[in-house]
């Protein structure tokens, strides 16, 4: 679906989705403790791998470091997948889309083209969030939160790095068309 | 299991917000990282202010876990470049990754699988990755309460720094909103806009092109056009950043891209600004002299220094490794090559000295350069009009649809890219004619204006060529079109413009060459000093820090306002006397003009007829024949019937109303005056009527190129009037003066060649071109540049855009159409011709302003360079203190500020300007006291 004016998709405010978002982190530092959501994926294979490989995931430090599937993390992703879901069948219209239209308008419709592309970059974000020890939520966000200097750190750079990738990828394009 | 449940419903919470800010929407984030749209970093922002500040309320009532984060310089900085650059590819993180594969996004469940693939490989490796990483760089725990002191301090520093965040980003990004909401026109339904200037643009049709050259016109009226032969595409587009087709049918577009330039240097200055004040808080010499670095130096420091700058490197410093990878691609190094190796150098041998090498950085110095080149850059930007747009101009010209007439004879609207050859298109009055075609049927005046540049509407009948883009005047008419698409006249011209404006040397600007050899004075001067060091047997690690210090001191703070500031004072003061400045470099390059050439008509004449003479052939007075010939053509809207009612009018006669006036179709007119049956005719008429007559003064006008009209009473010829195109009174001064500064003046002009030749005479022109069809124009301007000259080309016409484009400098006069002005490089606000003489007055003074600016900025450097270097090291251990190197840079900055403001005086000196009321004035008096001393000198001859 096409949408050629931002403001008839129905997004929140972000003053008050701000709030909204604090409150529910606030929550979860009284009831439990720094969020993180890449520590769920490591428990979503922590849990895969004591199933297929139990030596092999006994034998690295990092699974013997997170919790399995039956946690607070992997709850808490878990839930987030059911969030996603309820939000997503509760407005119709908020589009979503496969392929999103600024990245057809560089690369083309080919969806395997996409795929691929969100694999390896998933893949990035994964190792890289997994050797800083978390990503936007877990480092940034929580860290912050903390008052971390890492987490500040870590968040002035992920944004400065995703703004000069997002130039390089689709500057040109974002310059001469219409990116709504 | 409460665990597992407050995690559940923590989840879905979390889940369920970030869907609806659209934080899971890739296409929405990509957005945010172009900064296009806001909303996201700053909800981030602001959710992290208000978590810090719940956070600290439940600590302060005994509630809340937290975790210690410990930082790893290199480890979580390198992690967070790979995240970013995952982020930025898919605009997906590891939160938003699960709630997007809820909500059904495949390419989510595709990040997520390639996420869990990542997470199994760092966990195969985690043994040895983490040593590896994590040990020498880790800086500790380190939270602002240790900075602070403070919890409480630190958790409102943090909700303070991060609310102006929000608000900061939102002010950024906002600008950045606007200059694309302006791309995109006001107008909501834009839409039919871009497609019909795509339609246009695109309109493919007959390859058919002809060649032929006609005249139109009555009483010896002249208007002659070419259609230019040949075809090729049309262009949309002339510059690689510019946009694409679909902007065609916009306003503006050129100024839309300019501002859009404009406002990213605004936004990189204001933030690279920002990001400086902590590496400027944490840079040693600085902390020195103002003796605080008890208080601000903590372990780990120059990590935070190298963050920031880093991000001021890349982000503030991107134009200028941009513009040095174009410049040296091109093979022509300038300003952007010198900025680029002066802030890579520094950075690149800062960053090691942090990580290892013995040595000392030079980020402040790196990130204060960069802020001062933007700021310099932005301000020149701002106050030059930018790019041409001209192609763009001329497509708008053309309307969109036509009302083509079906077999049955009704009227259809159909886009113009749908006419083919041969169908006939209904034009009302005041209408744009669509297309080039032939009338079929109907006669009317044509205002051709906007094509010529000719201000008379040109009477057309059937049979007659019109010009796509020329207006209708009073009466409907049905075209057949002959040529649609690429072949037409002003796809012709927009084809010619750009190859103009391909071919056109790029001339270096004074600052480019300025920085060209300060550029082989760096490189040349950091290797001798490394080389020097090298030999006398220093060790390496000396050597470079002597190499890089004289690097990047070679690339003064001041040169990156040296330019900009005069350039700034100069254009507003430009402005100011009606010279508006579109092209820097073109500007500059006026001072040393060496010809110009004048479009005659409209710029050194007036474009209107006036009466030259009164011949006699019968008894009658001259003011007899005027009184007649004024009588008759009273009733008449003729130009040449306005020019002989003025002069009567001026002499004062009193013509009396003419009965029974009547038009003789494209040869005169007829009346009864006084009882006497009046005509006043062409040459035609007596021939056609075998009225012969024989007179020396009439073959001199006309071989003259002068119109002659002949006055008959019953019948009888009494006399003539001759007519030309009036010169204007300044044109005869700006030749003079231009003259006597050494610039040949020539003149270009589609009629005849005794027409010319009588006005080159009249002005005293070195030179002229007559009988230059449209598109030989640029032709023109190409052999005079052949002749070696700079040249000048003052035109006004959309004819006149090939050849403002090829000349050196391309000067429209504002009273011009459209495309003439979006061609040039200078626009005159008043149609002055003395205007260009303040042109070459202003050029001058502003480069002699420059020179002497680049002098203060790069001249302390003849001293700079050999300390810094070191020369004084082997006698008294003397090398230039950092702290004196920064003092002598800031006075140079400030002494060029001062010298550019100081420009406003030569205002006061330059003759050519002043307002148009100054100018007449002083002209009639001129021309008032020329006269008396012509009497004066008569009187002493008798």
């Amino acid at each position: 679906m096409e949408y050629k004016d931002k403001a008839t998709i129905p997004y929140w405010k972000w003053i008050p989705a701000s709030f909204a978002l604090a409150g529910i982190i606030v929550f979860i530092f009284a009831t439990y403790g720094p969020p993180a959501s890449s520590s769920g994926f490591v428990s979503t294979l922590k849990g895969f791998l004591e199933w297929v490989a139990p030596e092999y995931a006994a034998s690295k430090a990092h699974y013997k470091a997170i919790p399995g599937p039956g946690s607070w993390l992997f709850a808490f992703v878990l839930g987030m997948a059911i969030g996603g879901f309820i939000a997503g069948r509760t407005s119709s219209r908020i589009p979503v889309r496969d392929v999103p239209p600024i990245w057809r308008k560089r690369f083309g419709k080919s969806r395997v083209k996409r795929y691929a592309a969100t694999f390896f970059g998933g893949f990035l974000i994964l190792f890289a969030s997994r050797l800083a020890g978390g990503c936007t939520l877990g480092l940034f966000i929580s860290g912050s939160t903390q008052l971390a200097i890492s987490g500040l750190y870590f968040g002035v750079v992920i944004f400065a790095a995703a703004m000069l990738t997002a130039r390089l990828i689709f500057g040109k394009i974002a310059e001469k068309e219409e990116i709504q | 299991m409460t665990q597992i449940w407050l995690g559940l419903f923590s989840g879905i919470a979390f889940g369920f917000v970030i869907q609806r800010i659209g934080a899971t929407d890739a296409h929405r984030m990509a957005r945010s990282h172009l900064m296009l749209d806001a909303d996201i970093p700053r909800f981030m922002v602001l959710a992290v202010a208000l978590s810090a500040v719940g956070l600290f309320g439940l600590q302060a009532v005994g509630v809340g876990r937290t975790m210690p984060l410990p930082t790893s310089i290199v480890a979580t900085g390198l992690a967070a470049v790979i995240f970013g650059i995952g982020w930025g590819l898919t605009g997906y993180c590891p939160g938003t990754t699960w709630a997007a594969v809820g909500e059904g996004r495949m390419d989510a469940v595709f990040a997520l699988i390639g996420g869990l693939a990542g997470a199994a490989l760092f966990a195969h490796f985690h043994e040895t990755l983490i040593p590896i990483l994590y040990d020498p760089t880790n800086v500790g725990q380190i939270t602002l309460t240790d900075l602070f002191g403070n919890y409480a301090v630190a958790a409102a520093v943090l909700a303070v720094g991060f609310g102006v965040c929000a608000w900061g980003i939102g002010k950024l990004w906002a600008s950045n909103e606007r200059v694309v909401a302006f791309e995109r026109g006001p107008d909501p339904g834009g839409a039919s806009g871009n497609s019909s200037g795509k339609k246009t643009a695109k309109a493919g049709g007959s390859s058919k092109s002809s060649k032929k050259s006609k005249k139109s016109g009555s009483k010896g009226q002249k208007a002659s056009r070419e259609d230019p032969s040949g075809h090729g595409d049309q262009g949309g587009d002339q510059g690689d950043d510019h946009g694409g087709g679909h902007e065609d049918g916009h306003d503006g577009d050129h100024q839309d891209h300019h501002a859009h330039m404009v406002a990213d240097f605004r936004r990189r200055f204001w933030v690279s600004l920002v990001l400086t004040v902590p590496i400027l808080v944490l840079a040693p010499l600085i902390q020195k002299t103002l003796g605080i670095q008890k208080m601000m130096a903590f372990p780990g420091d120059s990590y935070v220094q190298f963050a920031f700058a880093t991000a001021v490197f890349f982000y503030g410093g991107w134009p200028f490794l941009k513009g040095l990878f174009d410049e040296l691609k091109k093979g022509e190094p300038g300003m952007m090559t010198l900025i680029g190796v002066a802030v890579i150098t520094a950075y690149v041998y800062s960053s090691a000295v942090v990580f290892g090498l013995p040595g000392k950085v030079f980020f402040w110095e790196l990130a204060t350069l960069i802020v001062i080149m933007l700021l310099g850059h932005w301000i020149e930007m701002r106050s030059v009009m930018g790019a041409s747009g001209a192609l763009k101009e001329l497509v708008k010209l053309l309307p969109s649809e036509a009302h083509r007439l079906t077999e049955s004879g009704d009227a259809e609207d159909v886009p113009v890219s749908e006419l083919t050859e041969g169908d006939k298109v209904l034009v009302k009055p005041g209408e744009k004619i669509p297309v080039d075609g032939e009338i079929a049927e109907g006669h009317t005046s044509v205002d051709e204006s906007m094509v010529t540049g000719e201000s008379t509407p040109v009477e057309k009948s059937e049979g007659e060529e019109v010009i796509g883009g020329s207006v209708n005047g009073e009466s409907t008419i049905t075209v057949t079109v002959q040529k649609t698409g690429d072949d037409t006249y002003l796809s012709q011209v927009v084809k010619m413009v750009e190859e103009a404006q391909a071919s056109k040397s790029k001339a270096q600007n004074l600052a480019d060459r300025a920085a060209f050899w300060l550029t082989i004075i760096a490189i040349s001067a950091g290797a001798i000093t490394l080389a020097a060091w090298l030999f006398v047997g220093r060790e390496f690690v000396f050597s470079l820090e002597r190499m890089v210090t004289v690097m990047v001191i070679t690339c003064p703070h001041a040169l990156g306002l040296a330019v900009p500031l005069v350039v700034a004072v100069s254009t507003s003061l430009a402005a100011g006397q009606g010279l508006l400045i579109r092209n820097r470099t073109a500007f500059e390059q006026a001072r040393s003009l060496e010809a110009i050439v004048f479009d005659k008509t409209g710029t050194l004449t007036e474009g209107r007829f006036g009466v030259d003479s009164v011949i006699r052939l019968g008894d009658e007075t001259e003011d007899e024949i005027l009184k007649l010939a004024a009588s008759l053509e009273s009733h008449s809207e003729h130009p040449i019937a306005r020019g002989i009612v003025e002069k009567a009018n001026e002499k004062e006669i009193d013509y009396p109303d003419p009965k029974d006036f009547q038009a003789i179709s494209g040869k005169g007119a007829q009346a009864s005056v006084d009882g006497k049956s009046v005509k006043a005719v062409s040459p035609g008429y007596l021939k056609e009527n075998d009225i012969s007559v024989e007179d020396d003064d009439i073959r001199k006008a006309r071989d003259e190129g002068k119109t002659v009209v002949y006055v008959l009473v019953d019948e009888n010829p009494i006399g003539a009037v001759a007519l030309s195109d009036v010169v204007r009174k300044e044109s005869r001064d700006a030749v003079s003066r231009l003259k006597k500064m050494g610039v040949q003046v020539m003149m270009l002009t589609g009629d005849a060649e005794a027409v010319a030749k009588s006005v080159a005479d009249e002005l005293g022109l070195d030179d002229y071109f007559a009988e230059v069809l449209p598109d030989e124009k640029a032709d023109a301007i190409k052999e005079v540049k052949g002749r070696g000259l700079i040249v000048a080309m003052v035109g006004d016409g959309i004819n006149d855009a090939p050849a403002l484009a090829e000349a050196d400098i391309g000067v429209a006069i504002g009273a011009g159409t459209d495309v003439a002005i979006e061609t040039a490089d200078i626009v005159l606000v008043r149609s002055d011709p003395r205007d260009v003489l303040a042109i070459v007055e202003l050029s001058r003074a502003t480069y002699r302003k420059m020179v002497q600016n680049l002098w203060w900025a790069a001249g302390y450097n003849i001293v700079a360079i050999p300390l810094a270097a070191g020369v004084l090291y082997p006698v008294w251990h003397y090398l230039l203190p950092p702290a004196v190197g920064a003092v002598v840079m800031s006075l140079s900055t400030v002494i060029v500020a001062v010298n550019a403001k100081l420009l406003g005086r030569v205002e006061d000196d330059l003759s050519g300007g002043g307002s148009s009321e100054d100018n007449d004035a002083n002209s009639e008096e001129a021309t008032a006291s020329s006269d008396k001393e012509q009497e004066n000198q008569a009187k002493e001859a008798a």
